[in-house]
């Protein structure tokens, strides 16, 4: 967008209906850039954290998901780890992008954020609650899968649908991966909004506002791929097929296509239900990531530092090399520097 | 041929490491010695060299003394011999993503063979997570790498057995030498030329090698099991940063050329 490279999408906006969007999203959390529209919505998908019911009974873990915060997750972790055979919590540690999700989306919530984009994209990574951040990391760790230093999304989803871990980040896709591998574990699953931030009250997940876009250098088929994104757009059939294709991963993104009663008719809706709203609506009101750090404006950045994993790198210093959090996180944050002294010309 | 597929792209490489290219922008930027400079400052690097040195070193190692004590195993005159042969090509044969698919499978700490042997013969009581462990990650790919090019040492020093004339051997026998003073003083000495061209070879091709630890740990956990060429593609993939790589491939190709020479005078030296 920041270079120019794609095609302008404005004149669609209005064909497809600029008013269907579903409550809680506007069309730039998809991509706009300086005023233009340039990325049209196809779903939103958040991770969020899903428990297996039956072990937190087993461990004895009577709190509820819904009232947890950071301390109440990590306890509950570290429960399952003690009284049960399975790993208290999983997610991504590996040299990946998947873990700079999910650091993202707890360092978000602490009150944390890697760019100021009201601010020519300032590095303002380094700060305590990026620290704090690390930190809790570092304290989640040993009740995770020693492998997930090498984890990427996939082994999340493995590990959880596989039974082998009683709690997890991650999106929709991980219920139809457990229906697939293990039933009986797909039975248990539920998903809730993230633990809260004991200070800032906050709950943020990582939402990938995902949607098409199109190439305009050398690409002769501009106007047939609008042609066709216009018919998908406008299509409820097509709109409800997409959506059941991987139930709760892509979340509709239409008003009109979220009530339609079509969309229910897929057998996850019977006993998962409330989970599938809470990734569909719920999600929306705690959504971040950080290419929209905070809903507070795109950053042409972003992608740049999660294609390099830097986060990522930036944990592992931690976890695998034991530096100490801080000295992590100015690490962390050098590299974000010298990635916008590299890319200047994205943000003045 | 030489020229359009060795020379040429090599000395595009070398010019590459002087410029800095956006790929996705058509930018081609004289930069002078900054891609080195970049290179020699990133402690990246150096963590990456010092691993590359550890895995070629004691990868050649072991598969030198294999491959010798397995090719003297193979040089015995037995009934069938041919057919054990034939199966040691096996693991050279087998494409290094199916050999490190299949090891990833083997090793995997919860389900793999390799852990359950050992703790069902007693050897181990926990697991072992070898990709997830910066020591056990590298001595998986050092195992990996020795169990594939190990044949490649054997039938280089089978060959050169097999021209060592019998009488010599049989002499000393004679003399009453006894075994291990046989192989030291007579057949060792025999097998010196084709092992220095052994180690240079085996040394530069697995310095350089890629594929088998991108394949089985990606270079982690961490960076712990980067090499350069690993560190290389790294730059080029995650980084973009295309002259960075071309200018780790010119100082890696400086080191091979500095050791292989160091080395192949060192033997001269001991012949004279």
């Amino acid at each position: 967008m920041a270079e120019g490279l794609l095609e302008p999408l404005d004149d669609l906006v209005d064909k497809i209906g600029r008013n269907r969007l579903i409550p809680g999203t506007k069309w730039e959390y998809w991509g706009a850039w300086k005023g233009k529209q340039y990325v049209i919505p196809a779903h939103h998908q958040s991770h969020l954290l899903v428990v297996r019911s039956d072990v937190l009974k087993e461990a004895g873990v009577t709190k509820s998901p819904v009232e947890w915060n950071w301390n109440d997750q990590l306890q509950a972790a570290r429960t399952i780890k003690a009284k049960t055979k399975l790993f208290g919590m999983s997610f991504a540690l590996g040299r990946t992008i998947a873990t700079d999700y999910y650091v993202i989306s707890l360092l978000h919530s602490a009150g944390g954020r890697m760019f100021d984009a009201a601010n020519k994209s300032e590095v303002v990574f380094d700060s305590p609650a990026a620290v704090e951040t690390f930190e809790y990391i570092a304290e989640l760790f040993p009740t995770m899968p020693p492998g997930s230093v090498g984890y990427t999304f996939l082994d999340v989803v493995d590990s959880m649908a596989k039974g082998q871990t009683g709690i997890a980040f991650y999106w929709g896709r991980v219920f139809g991966r457990a229906a697939e591998v293990d039933p009986s574990v797909f039975a248990t699953m539920e998903a809730y909004q993230h633990a809260a931030h004991p200070k800032t009250g906050k709950r943020l997940n990582w939402n990938d506002f995902q949607g098409w876009l199109i190439p305009k250098d050398n690409n002769p088929y501009v106007a047939e791929v609008k042609q066709a994104l216009v018919y998908v757009q406008t299509s409820r059939d097509w709109q409800i097929r997409y959506a059941q294709s991987l139930v709760p991963n892509v979340s509709p993104v239409f008003q009109d296509v979220a009530q339609d009663p079509r969309l229910t008719q897929h057998p996850f809706f019977q006993t998962k239900r409330r989970t599938i709203f809470e990734y569909y609506v719920e999600a929306l009101k705690h959504a971040s990531n950080s290419g929209n750090e905070l809903l507070q404006g795109i950053s042409p950045l972003a992608g740049i530092v999660h294609g390099r994993a830097i986060i990522a790198q930036g944990v592992q210093r931690m976890i695998i090399d034991k530096q100490p959090a801080k000295d992590a996180v100015k690490w962390t944050h050098q590299q974000l520097e010298q990635v916008r002294r590299e890319h200047i010309r994205l943000v003045i | 041929m030489s020229l359009a597929f060795v020379v040429y792209p090599a000395l595009d490489a070398i010019r590459l490491a002087f410029y800095s290219k956006l790929p996705f922008r058509n930018t081609f930027t004289f930069v002078g010695l900054e891609n080195f400079r970049y290179v020699l400052a990133d402690p990246v690097f150096w963590a990456s060299a010092r691993q590359a040195v550890v895995w070629t070193g004691v990868s050649i190692l072991l598969q030198t003394v294999f491959g010798v004590a397995i090719a003297l195993l193979l040089h015995q005159a037995v009934p069938d011999i041919n057919l054990f042969r034939g199966l040691l090509l096996f693991p050279y044969m087998v494409p290094t993503v199916v050999i490190a698919l299949i090891w990833r499978w083997m090793f995997n700490p919860e389900f793999g063979v390799v852990n359950a042997t050992l703790k069902s013969t007693g050897v181990l009581h926990g697991d072992i997570y070898w990709f997830s462990d910066p020591s056990w990650a590298m001595v998986s790919t050092i195992l990996l790498n020795v169990w594939k090019f190990t044949p490649f040492v054997v039938i280089c020093v089978l060959a050169r057995l097999q021209t060592i004339p019998v009488e010599i051997v049989e002499a000393a026998h004679v003399d009453g030498a006894g075994a291990w003073r046989r192989f030291l003083h007579i057949v060792l000495p025999q097998l010196k030329a084709v092992l220095a061209v052994v180690v240079v070879f085996r040394t530069i091709w697995t310095f350089n090698k890629f594929e088998e630890i991108y394949l089985l740990t990606r270079g982690g956990p961490g960076t712990s099991t980067f090499n350069l060429a690993v560190y290389a593609f790294e730059q080029t993939t995650a980084n973009l940063k295309l002259g960075v790589a071309a200018a780790t491939g010119v100082i890696m190709l400086v080191f091979l050329f500095a050791g292989s020479v160091f080395y192949l005078r060192l033997m001269r030296q001991q012949e004279a």
